[in-house]
């Protein structure tokens, strides 16, 4: 076991893309179960509280350590067991196992019957134990659910060391505890057979509300097919597109991805997934509709097959990238600015009435803001990026508000991002999720012993 | 004009098996993507027929049945034609039998202006089966062209960057340019040409298309070379990023080469 003081050498262990600053007296870089252990017990018997961190990619804090000593399980990582199943496989992976070296070893362990795990983050760098802990959906939300569907067991470690595995309900507990409940070392996943045949297309549409009834469109259930199916659908808004058009001669990952189309004022990516006749015609469809909406399909980028649709995934995901690089520049000329991103899902509200709803809350707000997300659930992202300690407490107010007010609708207040110890800044405290959260707390962990002050 | 692109489908990752005996890549086993180079080539060529609707794009590949895939993709683009070069015989192939096969295969699908490469593929990385197939085709070659200037009716202007210079040169057409990047970023794959790629065409050619068919000067038993080990380069360890003043950076940069001595 090595127990590391706190110095300026970890500083960088101190904080999240939260921006949220947090404070430790030691860290530890556990590789094995035996030294996860070991630092579980020399902090019991001191009562000092663990924070657990993976890949340190959350954004609302939940891994920045509020005292106490931080166990990062970067390092414990790796495959455990495989196991192909009819419907696919099953795979147990160390917690610390990073989502790009889990798809290396997927890829390289099923060769013969490509498998792929459908619920991952765009972070790849995120650990399949923050996955799991924060029950993280991603952009295949849509066709595929959320992470939950395809966790079906974890193991845990309590702090008395002792180890269970954990399914069924009481898996259920686990997932999106945010390391409240104990400290989860494995986790085993389901993997599906890869489809037969991708798609990914990009609309670009002149009108921004035409591409919100495109969206409309997506929602309905006239895009079907029996042999394949949507499995991502994406929107992304004027600014958003603008602010990755002006940063990108500094990111050489997007080098292969030539401009928008002028006057683009919103984007909206989907993938369609299964067998090819299917896909063409879902594709068939989608072109026809967006046509119809004024998006050119002389225009609409299509792109096939897992490494071709690669540099769109990565397109789509540099936009929250870059939103946090942003925020780390406005966080530098101002120390209590953080990331302040809304995740509010809204499930019986159309997307363009979701749209015209945030329109018109906004109308006269001048903080500069972006909007990306998914259109399923009409669960859109608006990061905003003050720049000042007045515009930042501003922006909390606000998104208090909405908060309050998608809430009274029957929207969902924080869908996938989680609560860390960023969104109690404007998340209501009477917030349904938290309640049970807190109980849970009670029952496992009375003491406060894991992850202090995430959710309250 | 008629221009010719060639193309080819290589491992989408670096992680692959390698047949022990042969040292050939096993690429039925692997994901594969268009070599990115080639893209340049092809955007090249479709700058070219973007100035002249007269132009005509054909492709060529060299590989399994599925690099039809990067055909389609070609064809999503803008590309006229595609041809695949498909036989067992072309199996294992390096750059000597590989330039011989593209050179066949492009005099039995007829006569081009202008042949394009990219600089180099992202598997083999020798940059040298375009000045090959330009000594086969017995045609002028120009390798790592950083822009096509102009084209006339029987010659071409181009240009070159050097580390020293930039030359303009003109060479006479028919000619095989190797294309570089920079000025060539590849356009993305239009939806309604990849809707309508499924129905096109592709022509495929085998060792009996061509006009020489002794298997001998083909795939693994027309190569010079052989392979002995295919393997990716060791991952570079993770290294923490300093950010510091000059003077700073200078001094820890100047205490870490200390102790590395």
């Amino acid at each position: 076991m090595n127990l590391l003081k706190m110095s300026s050498d970890w500083k960088d262990y101190l904080h999240d893309e939260s921006k949220l600053e947090g404070a430790a007296e030691s860290i530890s870089f556990p590789k094995t179960e035996q030294e996860i252990a070991e630092v579980i017990a020399a902090m019991n018997e001191t009562q000092t509280p663990i924070t657990i961190q993976g890949g340190k990619t959350g954004i609302v804090g939940a891994a920045v350590p509020a005292g106490g000593h931080i166990m990062n399980l970067s390092e414990y990582c790796g495959v455990e067991r495989f196991e192909a199943t009819e419907e696919g496989g099953l795979l147990t992976v160390r917690a610390g196992t990073r989502l790009d070296n889990l798809n290396q070893e997927i890829a390289r362990l099923t060769v013969d019957r490509p498998l792929f795990f459908p619920s991952q983050p765009t972070e790849t760098t995120a650990t399949i134990g923050g996955v799991a802990a924060t029950a993280a959906s991603g952009i295949q939300a849509f066709g595929y659910g959320n992470a939950s569907q395809y966790v079906s067991a974890v193991r845990v470690m309590d702090k008395n060391g002792t180890i269970t595995e954990q399914t069924g309900e009481a898996l259920q507990d686990y997932l999106g505890s945010e390391g409240m409940l104990g400290v989860i070392l494995s986790v085993t996943i389901r993997l599906l057979p890869v489809p037969t045949e991708q798609w990914g297309i990009a609309f670009f549409f002149p009108e921004h509300e035409c591409a919100w009834k495109f969206a409309d469109f997506i929602q309905g259930t006239d895009v079907a097919s029996e042999t394949a199916t949507i499995t991502v659908a994406e929107y992304i808004g004027q600014a958003a597109l603008a602010m990755l058009e002006k940063r990108k001669s500094q990111m050489s990952k997007l080098d292969d991805i030539p401009p928008v189309p002028e006057g683009t004022e919103a984007m909206i990516y989907l993938e369609i997934a299964g067998e090819e006749d299917g896909v063409e015609e879902i594709a068939g469809v989608l072109m026809e509709a967006a046509a119809e909406l004024g998006s050119d399909p002389d225009q609409a980028w299509a792109l096939s097959g897992e490494s071709e649709m690669e540099g769109l995934r990565v397109f789509r995901h540099v936009i929250p990238e870059t939103a946090n690089l942003l925020v780390e520049e406005n966080h530098r000329n101002d120390a209590q600015i953080t990331k302040l991103s809304t995740d509010y899902g809204f499930s019986k509200a159309s997307f363009s009435q979701m749209m015209c709803w945030y329109e018109e809350q906004m109308q006269d707000w001048t903080t500069e803001r972006i909007v990306f997300g998914h259109i399923g659930g009409s669960h859109v992202h608006w990061n905003f990026f003050p720049k000042t300690a007045e515009e930042y407490q501003d922006c909390l107010t606000k998104l208090k508000w909405l908060a309050i007010n998608i809430r009274l609708q029957g929207g969902c207040a924080a869908q996938e991002n989680g609560f860390g110890k960023l969104k109690r800044k404007w998340i209501p405290v009477e917030n349904f999720r938290m309640g049970a959260m807190r109980r849970l707390k009670q029952q496992y962990d009375p003491q406060c012993f894991w992850n202090p002050q995430n959710y309250y | 004009m008629r221009i010719a692109v060639c193309m080819k489908q290589v491992p989408a990752r670096v992680q692959g098996d390698m047949d022990p005996e042969t040292g050939v890549i096993r690429r039925d086993r692997l994901q594969t993507t268009v070599n990115r180079y080639d893209l340049s080539a092809l955007e090249a060529a479709l700058r070219i027929k973007d100035a002249n609707a007269d132009c005509r794009i054909d492709v060529f590949t060299m590989g399994p049945e599925r690099a039809k895939e990067l055909l389609r993709t070609a064809f999503a683009m803008g590309a006229d034609n595609g041809y695949l070069i498909c036989d067992r015989a072309f199996g294992g192939a390096d750059v000597l039998a590989t330039s011989y096969t593209l050179h066949q295969a492009i005099q039995a699908a007829g006569t081009y202006e202008l042949i394009l490469c990219g600089r180099q593929t992202t598997d083999g990385d020798t940059a040298q089966v375009s000045g090959a197939l330009a000594q086969w085709m017995e045609v002028p070659h120009l390798n790592w062209v950083n822009q096509i200037l102009e084209l006339g009716e029987s010659d071409g202007t181009v240009c070159v960057e050097t580390e020293e210079e930039k030359l303009t040169l003109r060479l006479p057409m028919p000619c095989v340019l190797s294309v570089e990047q920079d000025l060539y970023q590849p356009r993305m794959p239009i939806l309604r040409l990849k809707m309508a790629a499924k129905k096109k065409p592709i022509t495929q050619l085998s060792l009996e298309s061509f006009d020489d068919t002794d298997p001998e000067h083909y795939g693994l038993r027309g190569s010079a070379t052989r392979v002995r080990k295919i393997y990716p380069p060791e991952p570079i360890a993770h290294q923490p990023v300093l950010q510091e003043s000059a003077e700073a950076a200078a001094r820890h940069i100047l205490s870490h080469w200390r102790e590395l001595r």
